[in-house]
Parts: C-alpha cells; structure tokens; sequence
C-alpha cells in the first residue's frame, strides 16, 4: 500500500481542540454554551446512532445538546411546527435535522422550517445558495468537512482536475461546488453517468459520494490521485478501498476518514452560529426569552377587544402621520405618551420599543409601523423582530421565496 | 350609458409606489416585477377608461378606528394624496367623479348596501399605488377621474368575501345604469399573501396565491365561499384583502377575457400579483 491516510479522526480531534476552546471563550464572555437541537425522526438505528454520537462530541466540546426525538408516524405539517418553535427558540442556536426522515415525510419542507440563522448543518436552500455564489454561509457540513480535511494535508486544487460521483443537494453538489470555488476543474458523475471508469481515471482527486458501497474499483483510480470516500453504508465505502490504496498518494479510510470531519464541522459551525445569535441578541433584534423583548404569537387579529385595548396606542401611533406630531413625539417621547393616556404597559413597550409587545397590547401593525418609520426601520426590520431574525435575514428570507408554513 | 371596460387586480404595496417614486425599477430587486406590469400597462394605455373605480381600503391614514365604515364610498371633488408618516408621494392628487360617485351611493343602498359617504378623504398607497401601477408616468394629472371605494380589511370582522362579490355585482350594476356615456375601470386592490406581523410574519403562499389568481377568472364563486379564517390561515392576516379582488370581479359583466397577469415574490414582505381581465359586454352575459 502507496497511498498516505487522510487521517479525518486525527484532523478533527484538532478541531474539536479548537471549538473546545472557542465554547469556553463563549462562556466566559456571555455566561451560557452554545446549543444544538437534535431532531430524529423515527428509530432508525442508523440515525439514532449518528445523532448519539453527535450528542457526545458536543457534549465533550462543551456544546449543549437538545435531542428532539420524534414519532415516525409524525406528519410532514407536525414536524414542520416542530422545527419552526425551534428556529423561534431563543435558547436554541443551532439545529440538526437528522436524514433520511421516513418516506412520508416531505424532507425539504422539514429544512426549510429551519431558521438559516440555525441552519448549522448547510441543509436549506439559503445555506446552499450562499455556498453556491461562494458567500458567508454554513456549509453543508459533510462537504464542508471534506475541504476542511483536504486543506489540513495541503492537498493543492487550483487547476486540478477533481471527479464527483454523486449528486445528492446536500453532498455531492455541495462538495462540487466548494471545489469549483477553489478553482478545480470539477466533473461530476452519477448513476446515469457513461463511462464512469473513464472519467474517474482522469481524475486527480475523487470524491466519492454515490451511497453505492464499493461502486469505484480500485484500478480506475489514477496513479498519484486523490481519493476522498463520503460513502456510508455500514463500513463499507464506495471505493474499493484496499486497491484504490496501492494506486492513490492520499486517501480516506472508512470509518475515520469524512464521517469525524462532518461532525467537526457541524460542531464549529454551531459555535459560529452561536457568536452570531448572541450579536443579533445584544442588538434587540431577537426576542429573549425572560428578558426585556416579548416572544410573537403567530397571529394578530385586530379584533374588537384589541381595538379596545390598543386604542389609546394606535390613537398615539396615528398621529404621527402629521408632520408637527412627529416632531412633538421626537422632543419629548415621554411627555407625548402621558398625553395620549396610555397605561403604563403600552407605555414602556412604546418607549422601549418593544413592538411584539405593542401587538400584544392591541396594537395594529398598520399603526406601529408609522413609529417604525420614524425611528427609520423598515417593515423587513419588524419581520425579523417578530421572527427572530436580523432585517437582512428577513429580507433574505423573502427574496427566496417568502416563509412557508403548513 | 356607462359601461365598464376593463378589471384591474393589483397588490398595492407601499414600495411598490416607492420604488418608481425614486426611480429603482430597473434595479435588479424590482425590475422582474415591473417587467412584468409591461403588457398590461401597453393595453391599459390604449384603452384609457374614464373614470377608475378603485376598490382599496385605507392603512390608518384617513380612517382611524374611531369610526371604521366597513364599506364606504368617495364623493368629493377631488381627494389629497396622504402624509401616511413619512412624506406625501410626489403623485398628482386625485380628481372625483361626483356624480357618479352619488348614483354609485343611491343605487347601492337600494341594492341594500348601507355605504358610508367619505366627503374629505385623504386617499393612501391602497388607492395611489394601484393607479401608478396603470399609470406610471402620470406628469401633473392622473388620465382618468376616481371613485374611490373602500373596504374595511384591517379590524375583524371584515365583511365576507361573499358579501364583497356580490358588493361588486351591485357597482357593476349601477355603473351601466348610470346614465352618461362613461368608459369605467374597476380595480381591486391589495393582496395577494403577506403577513406583517406575529411568528407568520414574511407568510407566503403561492399555492394559494397561484389558486386565486385562476380561480378569480374562472371561479369567483369558489373564492366567495372562502371564510375569512380561510384568508388568514391561507394567505396570511394581510393577505384577507384578497377580498377586494373580489368586488372587482363582481362589477365585471357575465363575460371577460384576460388580457395580462404576472405574479413575483417578494415585493417587499408580499406575494406581488397582477390580473388584466377585458369586460367583453352585457351581451356576452353568461
């Protein structure tokens, strides 16, 4: 055997050194862990099994993990809420949905009910169109974790001519794509693919991601190649790994080889995603469970009762469509509540600016959004305060599409 | 005697009205939605109505909730454009049509449709917006006369989307048995699914959406049976002003043929939609 091991245990063991590190930092700085929610859908002994051994490496990196264990008998619409509360728990992160879901289940509804705030595992359509146009984003962590493992060996891709056997949304376009971003000359290959031999000779890396065990013979590998194996059947890889060794310079063992480094890079990702909850928490974007900001219900009527309630706060919010108003109100904000008799309530979320409060105290948006527009904030803005988002997720969120529910 | 020409249904999202205020729709963020006003913009321009009857509810602009009029009609001279808190549009002000704002009144409460009359109205981007969607470039003066019609959509109970069709029949009624030789647009306006506020908030729908927009040529009947608990868990809280699609549809003759529509996501936090229909005549009557 010629080839040198991609040694994906040994890599991560380093980066979980990182990301303890970093976890401590965290803590130190704003007295709580970054959290991981789990979700498993069904008993899948597989699953159940990656989703453990995903609990412990967070457990050991000093992640706190949130395992959400579900029936298999749960309907697309059940699972979707339940990952939505999620994506609206303050106290939650970052969040793993663990695939394959039964067959009943719709799976890209279920990622898309992740927040991609949250989405610490790449799987949305937001993660993988930053990945795609080569901006910030979470990787899909299994591809993302083979560049981490390609760059720890200083594996040169500029120019190089990498071969990707698989297709799936969130790995073998993903990786190909994160290939191509490093300026490799990317082919990728499938099941319908002809000449498959062929084309994974040309290669000077391969990334196998099919799900066929042992479906790349060990003689089509290229002398001196690359070969990366994400296949995950058992311990059982695409490549025939034994023939493949005594041709490839590098290789990846399975196990040890992308299964430690796809769990690296979800743990590092959720600390990022944890940095980045807790800066929009400190800028009043995001409500905080116990603290000052008021958790959204998900819908407002403006029903009687509330037009009762929220009278003297919309009376108040109204007249700021008059231009002397809205000078009086910027002079003294205090002085011009007392004058519209509001209870103290209304008083201080108006003060504060609490606009879910405002909504729970019969306020109408119609109304709160001319203070909006005067304190300069845009209804993108209120979405993402309502939702728990900065106002450039919300925006982002609506220019793909819109927020998707039931 | 009046008849009516044409239909118009459009969202009336406030950025919409900004973005050609300040000359962005041919930025990228906007230009597919404005693009797709283009055909109907070309037909519209060629067959100039008269007068427009637009259909539109107010956003807490000239209706505060001390009196909410659930549906009420415009019948002064002229109607300013609103400060709604940041500025009015730089949009000529709206010229009326008095008379026939009054026999829309009369004929309405003899069809049992208790109106509100509006004397001083203050119209906002529910009524601006949906004429520069006609009209973009309208120099000092809007090309047609405005009767405005208003719907209450913002304080629950909001009327059904039943009682709005047959509202719509009723208008439809009374414009061609107004005794003037008038060529009469109706719009509907709002829409299509978009919530502003709570955990929804960013809601969209375009499986609904895409339903309503076919449904509202071929099915408005089927619409008109949707409760309002449908157009809130559909189409969002703000997307129930779906029904003033339905008034429009309603005011068209028995036969129409659709001359344009365009559907984008998002203009700003909404589901943006566009339906041209042609009124092809009494006679058509089906």
């Amino acid at each position: 055997m010629t080839a040198q091991i991609l040694d994906g245990r040994a890599v991560s063991v380093a980066i979980l050194d990182r990301v303890r590190r970093e976890v401590d930092e965290f803590a130190a700085e704003h007295g709580r862990v970054p959290a991981l929610a789990t979700v498993l859908v069904g008993d899948d002994p597989a699953s159940r099994t990656y989703v453990r051994m995903k609990a412990n490496r967070c457990a050991k990196a000093g992640i706190d993990s949130h395992r959400v264990e579900l029936d298999a008998a749960i309907t697309t619409g059940e699972l979707v809420s339940r990952i939505r509360e999620l994506s609206a728990d303050p106290a939650v992160d970052g969040i793993l949905l663990q695939h394959p879901v039964p067959d009943h289940i719709d799976e890209r509804a279920a990622f898309e009910a992740i927040e991609p705030a949250k989405d610490v595992d790449g799987v949305t359509r937001a993660s993988f169109a930053a990945m795609a146009f080569d901006e910030d984003g979470f990787r899909s962590a299994t591809p993302g974790g083979i560049m981490a493992l390609l760059d720890a060996y200083d594996i040169p891709l500029p120019g190089r001519h990498a071969v990707v056997v698989g297709r799936s949304p969130i790995l073998g376009r993903p990786v190909g794509m994160l290939l191509l971003a490093r300026d490799a000359t990317v082919t990728y290959c499938h099941s319908r693919t002809a000449g498959l031999a062929e084309r994974v000779a040309e290669a000077d890396i391969v990334v196998a991601a099919a799900g066929r065990p042992r479906l790349i013979r060990g003689e089509w590998i290229r002398p001196g190649a690359v070969v990366v194996d994400a296949g995950y059947a058992g311990n059982t890889g695409d490549v025939e790994y034994e023939e493949a060794a005594e041709r490839a310079a590098f290789i990846t063992p399975v196990p040890g080889g992308v299964g430690p480094m796809t769990i690296a890079t979800l743990l590092a990702q959720t600390v990022r995603a944890a940095r980045a909850h807790q800066t929009r928490r400190s800028r009043g974007a995001v409500p905080v469970r116990g603290e000052a900001m008021t958790k959204a219900r998900d819908n407002y009527l403006l029903d009687l009762a509330a037009s009762r309630q929220g009278y003297a706060l919309n009376r108040l919010c109204g007249s700021l469509k008059d231009e002397e108003n809205r000078r009086r109100f910027l002079e003294d904000e205090a002085a011009y509540c007392d004058a519209y008799g509001l209870s103290a309530e209304q008083r201080k979320a108006i003060l504060e600016r609490d606009w879910t409060a405002m909504l729970e105290l019969g306020g109408s948006i119609f109304y709160t959004f001319k203070l909006a527009m005067l304190d300069k904030k845009s209804m993108q803005y209120l979405g993402g305060v309502f939702t728990g988002m900065s106002a450039e997720e919300f925006a982002a969120a609506m220019r793909s599409g819109g927020r998707k529910f039931g | 005697m009046a008849r009516v020409i044409w239909g118009l249904a459009t969202s009336h999202v406030p950025s919409i009205g900004a973005a050609m205020d300040n000359g962005k729709t041919e930025d990228p963020y906007w230009k597919p939605l404005f693009d797709g006003y283009g055909p109907a913009r070309e037909w519209m321009a060629e067959h100039r109505p008269d007068v427009a009857v637009v259909v539109y509810n107010d956003h807490a602009n000239a209706i505060d909730l001390d009196l909410v009029p659930t549906f009420a009609v415009g019948t002064a001279e002229s109607y300013d454009v609103a400060d709604e808190g940041w500025g009015r549009r730089p949009v000529p002000p709206v010229v009326g049509a008095p008379q026939l704002s009054e026999h829309l009144v009369r004929e309405l409460m003899d069809s049992s449709f208790d109106i509100t009359t509006c004397h001083r109205l203050d119209v906002d981007h529910g009524l601006t917006v949906p004429l520069s969607v006609y009209c973009p470039d309208p120099g000092d003066a809007w090309p047609c006369a405005v009767v405005p019609v208003l719907v209450n959509v913002i304080q629950y109970p909001q009327p059904t989307a039943a009682r709005c069709y047959a509202l719509g029949e009723a208008i439809g009624r009374a414009i061609r048995s107004f005794p003037q030789d008038l060529k009469v647009a109706v719009f509907g306006t709002g829409g299509m699914s978009h919530q502003l506020a709570g955990a929804r908030a960013g809601l969209i729908n375009e499986r609904f959406d895409r339903m309503f927009l076919d449904a509202i040529e071929h099915d408005p009947e089927k619409l008109a049976a949707l409760s309002r608990e449908d157009y809130i868990a559909e189409a969002g809280t703000e997307g129930i002003e779906l029904i003033m699609w339905l008034v429009m549809r309603g005011a068209m003759s028995g036969k129409l043929a659709r001359i344009h529509d365009t559907y984008h996501v998002p203009a700003s936090n909404t589901a943006a939609a566009l339906a041209l229909f042609e009124d092809l005549g009494e006679g058509a009557s089906a």
